[in-house]
């Protein structure tokens, strides 16, 4: 479903052109969840960008539903294939907008009929009673504003979500009943996700493989049951695995 | 224990509303002694508030008041605030979770460092600046001679803790109170700043009120937990303990915890019971 090969992402012009990510190549499975992990400045945000769109600044190939995207030019087709949500739902709404404005949006901007109906049914899909479309992101709270940046990447049914630190802000019994969800949408609609986070508690619970991103680099990809075993080759994953792992 | 370095009974903290008075910290009681004390809860649990009300640092509708407020024998609440003024960041200091909005962002980080020495300490210029370099080294900063000149947005998170750190500890505090220090962290810098107040601690005895919703950071690095939930302590017990937690919503916290240790298709989601706000915890 997502096919990356051999992605360099740089920022700046001339001297200060900077290389963040270097030779970055890995393929999601439709229906698959892959995790990159990674400190901050490891370029995983950068790959999630010149995948979003994001981004236009980056070379090699990304084929996203078979189909081969542009880095300068996405056409309408391209842009429908992929949704993204945020670390931060305080930052990713419109504070002036209501709910069912902010999930309208990306239907009106695509011309989609029925729009009310719409937002009713992705409300009702993401747990939140209708009566919440006329409210504004203030009078609800963290988990719930996360809850309507879920319900906006869905509205134009695409394929692929890239999901950056999509619970990192949130308290932990929280997170579980956002992680519970996004699994949920998962099986329920065929979704694949492309995942960042640092918290390896949660990839290991969300995620099918992992990459571990170290300078730019995937320095290390695991399956689920390497990564719960602690079968890893590479120092660094050893170092993230210990500094996060608890018992 | 010997005589706490802080012991606080029955603190409650009130905001007016138009529906009459809202207690967000609803009577609680503890005592840190030398030792690492995390207080964990949820958002709007009232940890930082507590955490606030002990350095009288309230938003100004906010009134605290308490059986006792006790630290180095003098009660906290009932100071005046040019004595309070001295012994925040002298006796008692506080690390907040983002440097950047903590430190002044015209003035450079060692500038900022020795106005403190300079306030504090009574130093001269040049004394403040030697100092100055030497905390930096102790936060472990390699080249403190570069450092000192940058301004606040030059510096990453990290190092802004520790930044945060050494301004702290110019004054050599018997009370830190950090709350959420780490959590903007990645967990190989977050074990680095653990292990310079780990190394602080071991100076001289030092009382830490670590104040997270990270639970497994809080049995990993302290010795013992108050567990929050609305404006209450339901809980306490030593931090090496805290999977024996018996409380409800502890043991909801634990069970919503994703971990390699323990693969499972779905996360338990926390079932909130209306008794857990108005009973008392069980002690």
């Amino acid at each position: 479903m997502i096919e990356v090969e051999d992605l360099q992402v740089f920022y700046g012009e001339g001297r200060d052109r900077f290389h963040a990510v270097r030779d970055v190549s890995f393929r999601v499975e439709k229906g698959e969840t892959y995790g990159l992990v990674g400190e901050s400045g490891s370029g995983k945000s950068s790959v999630l960008n010149a995948i979003a769109g994001r981004h236009s600044d980056w070379t090699g190939t990304v084929r996203l539903a078979g189909a081969e995207v542009d880095p300068r030019r996405r056409n309408p087709a391209d842009r429908q294939k992929v949704q993204i949500v945020f670390q931060d739902p305080f930052g990713a709404i419109h504070p002036k907008h209501t709910i069912g404005g902010t999930i309208a949006e990306p239907l009106a901007i695509n011309r989609r009929q029925n729009r009310g109906e719409t937002v009713d049914a992705l409300l009702r899909q993401v747990g939140l009673p209708g009566r919440f479309r006329y409210r504004y992101p203030h009078q609800i709270s963290g988990g719930q504003r996360q809850r309507v940046s879920i319900a906006r990447a869905l509205a134009l049914q695409s394929p692929i979500l890239l999901l950056d630190e999509p619970t990192s802000a949130l308290d932990v019994s929280v997170q579980a009943e956002i992680l519970n969800l996004l699994q949920d949408l998962r099986r329920d609609q065929g979704l694949t996700y492309l995942m960042v986070t640092h918290d390896i508690g949660v990839v290991g619970h969300m995620c099918d493989r992992i990459g571990v991103m170290k300078d730019g680099r995937i320095v290390e990809e695991l399956t689920k049951a390497q990564l719960v075993r602690g079968e890893t080759a590479h120092p660094f994953t050893r170092e993230l695995l210990s500094e996060s792992l608890l018992g | 224990m010997s005589d706490p370095i802080l012991s606080v009974r029955n603190l409650r903290v009130t905001f007016p509303s138009l529906a009459g008075r809202i207690e967000a910290v609803r009577g609680v009681s503890f005592d840190i002694g030398n030792e690492k004390v995390g207080l964990i809860g949820e958002s709007g649990s009232g940890k930082s508030l507590t955490g606030r009300s002990i350095m009288r640092l309230l938003p100004k509708a906010a009134h605290p008041v308490a059986d006792r407020m006790r630290f180095d024998g003098k009660e906290i609440l009932s100071l005046p605030e040019g004595e309070m003024r001295g012994m925040r960041g002298g006796e008692i200091a506080m690390i907040l979770q983002d440097p950047k909005f903590s430190l002044n962002p015209i003035m450079s980080v060692g500038d900022q460092i020795a106005e403190t020495c300079r306030i504090h300490l009574k130093l001269s210029k040049r004394e403040a600046r030697a100092r100055t370099l030497h905390l930096l080294e102790q936060v472990h900063i390699n080249d403190p001679a570069r450092v000192y000149p940058l301004f606040p947005h030059e510096v990453s998170g990290g190092m802004g803790q520790r930044i945060m750190i050494a301004m702290m500890i110019v004054a050599r505090p018997s009370l830190i109170i950090a709350d959420e220090p780490t959590s903007a962290l990645d967990v190989s810098v977050r074990g680095q700043i653990l292990r310079i107040l780990d190394e602080l601690r071991a100076e001289r005895p030092t009382g830490l009120l670590f104040i997270t919703h990270d639970l497994n950071l809080v049995r990993r690095f302290c010795d013992r937990v108050l567990i929050m939930y609305s404006g209450r302590i339901v809980e306490e017990l030593p931090a090496s303990r805290l999977d024996e937690a018996e409380h409800p919503y502890t043991r909801g916290l634990l069970d919503a915890i994703p971990r390699l240790d323990r693969p499972r298709d779905r996360l338990a989601t926390l079932q909130r019971d209306p008794r857990w706000i108005t009973e008392e915890a069980g002690r």
